[in-house]
C-alpha cells in the first residue's frame, strides 16, 4: 500500500488518469449508499402540504401551523442523516439543479394559491386544494430530484459540481 | 462557476486523502462510518488522514450525539472547508492537465 504520509511527487499522466479513475469509482460507490427510505418523500410532502394548506388558515392559527411546518423540515432531514450518513444540501448538478427549481416554483405557485384564497375571503377548506397539489408535487419531483442526485454522485471527476 | 487555476496540492495527492476530498466534493457532509465503508479504509488510517487534512485547513470536522445509536457514541461529520473546497478543484484541474498531457514519466 502507498503511504499516505510521505512527500508525494507529481503523477506521470497514467497516475493522473488512474487518480481521477479511482475518484468516479469512489462517487458511484457513493451514490449507490445514498439510499432513500420510501417515508422520507412522503412525510416531506405532508409537511410541504401542511405549510401550503396553512396559508388559507385564518389569523394566529397560520402562524402556528406554518411554524410546526418550518420545524418540522430539520427534523426530518435530522433523522435522514443521521440514519444514512450523507447529508446533502445542494444539487450535484444541471439534472438535479433543474428538478428543484421545478419543485421550488410549485411549491411558491402552490402557496401562492393558497394565500390568494385567504386574502378573497374563500371558505379556508378550499386551501386543501393548493396543499395537495404541493404534497403531490413534492413526492414526485422529490422522488426524481434523488434519482437525479445519485447519478450526478458516480459522474466523473471531472464535471463542475 | 469560473474554471479553477491547476495547481497541485501535495497534502491532498495522497491516495486516501485525494479520495476523502473526492468524496466530500459533492455532498455538505459525511458521517465518520460512511467515509470508511466507501473506501474500504480502517479507522485508524483514516483518522489520521482526516487530522492532516484539518491541520491544512482543508476538512472540518464536527461530533454530533446521536438518538439512532444505542451506545450513545457520537458521529462524526465531515465536511470540505471552503479552502478545502478550492485547493480541491484546483488539484483535480492539475491532475486533469497532467492525465491529458500524455506525459508518461
Amino acid at each position: 500500500m502507498e503511504n499516505d504520509f510521505e512527500p508525494h511527487e507529481r503523477p506521470t499522466s497514467a497516475e493522473a488518469r488512474d487518480a481521477l479513475s479511482a475518484l468516479d469509482a469512489d462517487g458511484a460507490s457513493l451514490a449507490e449508499r445514498m439510499v432513500t427510505p420510501w417515508w422520507y418523500h412522503l412525510c416531506l410532502g405532508l409537511i410541504v402540504a401542511v405549510l401550503t394548506g396553512a396559508q388559507a388558515l385564518p389569523g394566529a392559527y397560520s402562524i402556528i401551523v406554518i411554524a410546526l411546518g418550518i420545524i418540522a423540515i430539520p427534523l426530518l432531514t435530522t433523522a435522514y442523516n443521521q440514519r444514512y450518513g450523507i447529508s446533502t444540501t445542494q444539487p450535484a448538478g444541471p439534472r438535479s439543479r433543474r428538478l428543484l427549481f421545478i419543485a421550488v416554483a410549485f411549491l411558491v405557485v402552490a402557496m401562492l394559491s393558497a394565500l390568494a384564497l385567504k386574502l378573497t375571503e374563500q371558505n379556508p377548506a378550499w386551501g386543501l386544494v393548493p396543499a395537495a397539489v404541493a404534497a403531490v408535487a413534492t413526492v414526485l419531483i422529490g422522488r426524481r430530484y434523488d434519482d437525479a442526485l445519485r447519478a450526478e454522485l458516480s459522474g466523473s471527476a471531472g464535471e463542475k459540481a | 462557476m469560473s474554471t479553477p487555476a491547476p495547481a497541485f496540492n501535495e497534502v491532498i495527492h495522497s491516495p486516501v486523502r485525494l479520495r476523502i476530498c473526492g468524496l466530500l466534493r459533492r455532498v455538505a457532509e459525511l458521517e465518520f462510518a460512511v467515509i470508511r465503508d466507501t473506501l474500504a479504509v480502517n479507522d485508524a488510517n483514516l483518522s489520521k488522514n482526516l487530522k492532516v487534512l484539518t491541520d491544512a485547513g482543508l476538512v472540518a470536522v464536527r461530533k454530533e450525539s446521536s438518538s439512532t445509536r444505542a451506545d450513545a457514541r457520537r458521529l462524526t461529520w465531515v465536511a470540505l472547508t471552503p479552502a478545502g473546497k478550492t485547493a480541491l478543484e484546483s488539484h483535480l484541474a492539475a491532475l486533469a492537465e497532467i492525465a491529458g498531457s500524455g506525459s508518461s514519466s
